[in-house]
């Protein structure tokens, strides 16, 4: 490294430590959530310069990448769409890669990716090496007063979804709740015993639709033998009721009513076989 | 964690490296894979098979004859065309799948028509699959079909229990890749227990119980991104990993055969000799990373570090595993205000600096 850069390194060291950053802090390894960020003027991949950070926007996101990395080139993949979904919304989007890498190997990267946000160079890993960043992709997300709220490396699985979750919240269209589940999402299962006897009821009364009592009987007796259900006793009773067997579809009604006092067909059976 | 142990004869680092070169170069594996989108689909009978003793399933309706349930007569032999939309007949008795297709990731096929994959009538398979659940997924998903034919490390959730199905719902999820749930809650659902043993004859970890013991957790364990170092539909590497690591515990150092570490990590965190950003394992500007790995029998990663979880943080492991007989050797690390130590027994005790940027050390 060249001591202008290890200089530099070592400002920026010292800045962000005059913002209190603590040592031993998660998230990034030298920086915590809700810690105040430096913010650095960087040169900017082909030319020029911009912050790391926002001073206007609500969401400032940035995210450390490198080339010959598969993850990098989804990561920013990825940020691109987001981009484009928020665009018009007060979020800005940066990349900051090391200037160890030879330029044309970064721009491939990024053309490859569609990334069309500002690519920052950071001279001698110095932001990499006092924010402790350790791996590549990983996402910061500053707010307004450039603390740092979210700390979200790659993933293979729902990475999209995390990062505009993230996002959502801090532009106060999602709520915390909202985020648990993205984080958490719900088991996607298939089968269930309830949804098995929901099968046989339905099966009951297409079979009863077209006249055929003895099967009707048969599926929703075995509908019910999974789980009994208001509708599924109130089809059996109906069943017998249509046989003129009220004695034996009585209770069956009584039953469908205990579980559900406005079931229609059990309310209608009942009147039927008190006539 | 794995039972690599640390071997007193100089010349047995010779071993695992002979058996690297035997076994040929191990492959990264790409994060996406080859899927066929159409031509394919379709190929599985949707007419009833004759009769047979391999034609164990058979759908209900179908069974006893009521083929005017999802037809316009009830007549076997001719019972005419189907009085709805495929799905929409199907749903008519399995109304949870309206519930399971609203879910945000859908599969292509499920969407089209349940009959891409299902045979209305009778099936060999259970669920009245058109064929064996491996054999019709592979169908259009050939890049997993090529990793499971050509793995030379097999996973037995692909050939086990519910297949396919085990990890992911072949209809709709909440998880991209049709996930079930997150790798990590999938992937405890086996290893959570003790005394599984690996295709290599070594025991593999209870993750719920190292998990429980061992509060500091790697990050893709944190995200639960089990799939971020192992690939589970069968690979080139021991234990599944996506890219090359070292099998033993000492390696000559190149950057290649730690392709797995450095798939996330700056390989600069080991690699170079000097640094003063990149890491906080060194004294002044003296990169113990590279003092530790850069020799002929080269500490791998897992000399110091816990892969999954540690006590420590830096994910640095309290003992290493020492002789035949696995001795626990302690790595006393202990952290300093300006760095931190090491005492014996891997060496005597030495500090390091990386609040300075000289190291007090003499360069060798």
């Amino acid at each position: 490294m060249s001591s202008a850069r290890q200089l530099f390194a070592w400002w920026m060291a010292g800045a962000l430590a005059g913002a209190g950053l603590p040592v031993v802090a998660r998230a990034f390894s030298n920086v915590a959530i809700g810690d105040r960020l430096a913010n650095p003027r960087l040169p900017r991949l082909g030319g020029g310069a911009a912050e790391l950070l926002s001073g206007s926007a609500t969401v400032s996101l940035f995210v450390f990448f490198r080339p010959e990395q598969d993850r990098s080139l989804e990561a920013l993949k990825t940020l691109a769409r987001l981009q484009q979904e928020f665009a018009g919304k007060p979020v800005r989007v940066v990349a900051v890669v090391s200037d160890g890498w030879p330029e044309e190997a970064v721009q491939a990267l990024v053309r490859e990716a569609g990334f069309g946000a500002p690519v920052l160079v950071d001279a001698g890993d110095a932001l990499y090496g006092a924010l402790g960043v350790r791996l590549h992709p990983v996402v910061g997300l500053c707010d307004r007063q450039q603390r740092l709220a979210a700390y979200e490396p790659f993933r293979q699985v729902n990475f999209a979804e995390i990062i505009r979750g993230r996002i959502r919240v801090m532009l106060g269209e999602a709520t915390a709740a909202e985020m648990a589940r993205v984080l958490e999402p719900e088991k996607a299962t298939t089968g269930s015993p309830a949804a098995e006897a929901r099968r046989y009821f339905n099966l009951a009364r297409m079979l009863w639709t077209r006249k055929n009592a003895g099967k009707a009987l048969e599926a929703v007796k075995r509908s019910l033998a999974i789980a009994p259900t208001a509708p599924a006793w109130a089809l059996q009773g109906q069943i017998l009721a249509a046989g003129g067997d009220c004695r034996a579809a009585t209770p069956l009604f009584e039953q469908a009513l205990k579980i559900d006092p406005t079931e229609p067909v059990a309310i209608e059976g009942l009147k039927g076989c008190a006539r | 964690m794995d039972s690599m142990t640390m071997r007193p004869m100089r010349s047995t680092w010779l071993l695992p490296l002979a058996a690297m070169l035997l076994a040929g170069p191990a492959s990264a594996a790409p994060l996406k894979t080859e899927v066929i989108k159409k031509a394919t689909r379709r190929g599985f009978a949707v007419a009833p098979l004759p009769p047979g003793p391999n034609v164990k399933w058979s759908h209900s309706p179908f069974e006893a004859g009521d083929c005017s349930i999802c037809h316009d007569r009830n007549d076997r032999a001719n019972p005419g065309p189907i009085s709805m939309g495929i799905n929409e007949t199907c749903y008519g008795c399995h109304e949870e799948f309206q519930a399971i297709m609203a879910r945000k990731y859908k599969h292509v096929p499920a969407v089209e028509t349940c009959t891409n994959c299902h045979n209305p009538h009778n099936s060999t398979e259970r669920k009245l699959l058109g064929a064996e659940m491996v054999e019709m997924c592979t169908n259009c998903h050939k890049g997993i079909k090529d990793q499971i034919v050509n793995a030379k490390v097999r996973h037995d959730a692909i050939t086990t229990g519910e297949k396919c199905s085990n990890c992911h719902n072949p209809h709709a999820a909440n998880i991209e890749k049709l996930l079930i749930q997150l790798p990590f809650d999938l992937c405890v659902t086996c290893h959570s227990k003790d005394g599984m043993i690996a295709g290599d004859g070594k025991p593999m970890t209870n993750f719920k119980a190292w998990l429980t013991d061992n509060k500091v957790w790697h990050e893709p364990v944190k995200a639960k991104d089990c799939s971020a170092c192992h690939r589970t539909h069968g690979g080139n590497n021991f234990r599944l990993l996506v890219a090359p690591y070292p099998a033993a515990f000492y390696a000559p150092y190149e950057n290649k055969a730690y392709a797995l570490c450095y798939g996330c990590h700056n390989d600069k965190v080991v690699s170079v000799p000097e640094t003063t950003t990149l890491t906080g394992f060194r004294d002044g500007s003296r990169n113990l990373h590279y003092v530790h790995v850069h020799k002929e029998r080269g500490r791998t990663c897992r000399a110091c570090h816990e892969v999954h979880a540690s006590k420590q943080d830096h994910h640095i492991r309290e003992e290493v595993p020492y002789g035949p007989k696995a001795w626990k050797l302690k790595i006393n690390y202990t952290r300093l205000p300006n760095g931190g130590s090491c005492a014996k027994t891997c060496h005597e005790t030495k500090a390091y600096n990386n609040k300075t940027l000289t190291s007090s050390a003499p360069k060798k």
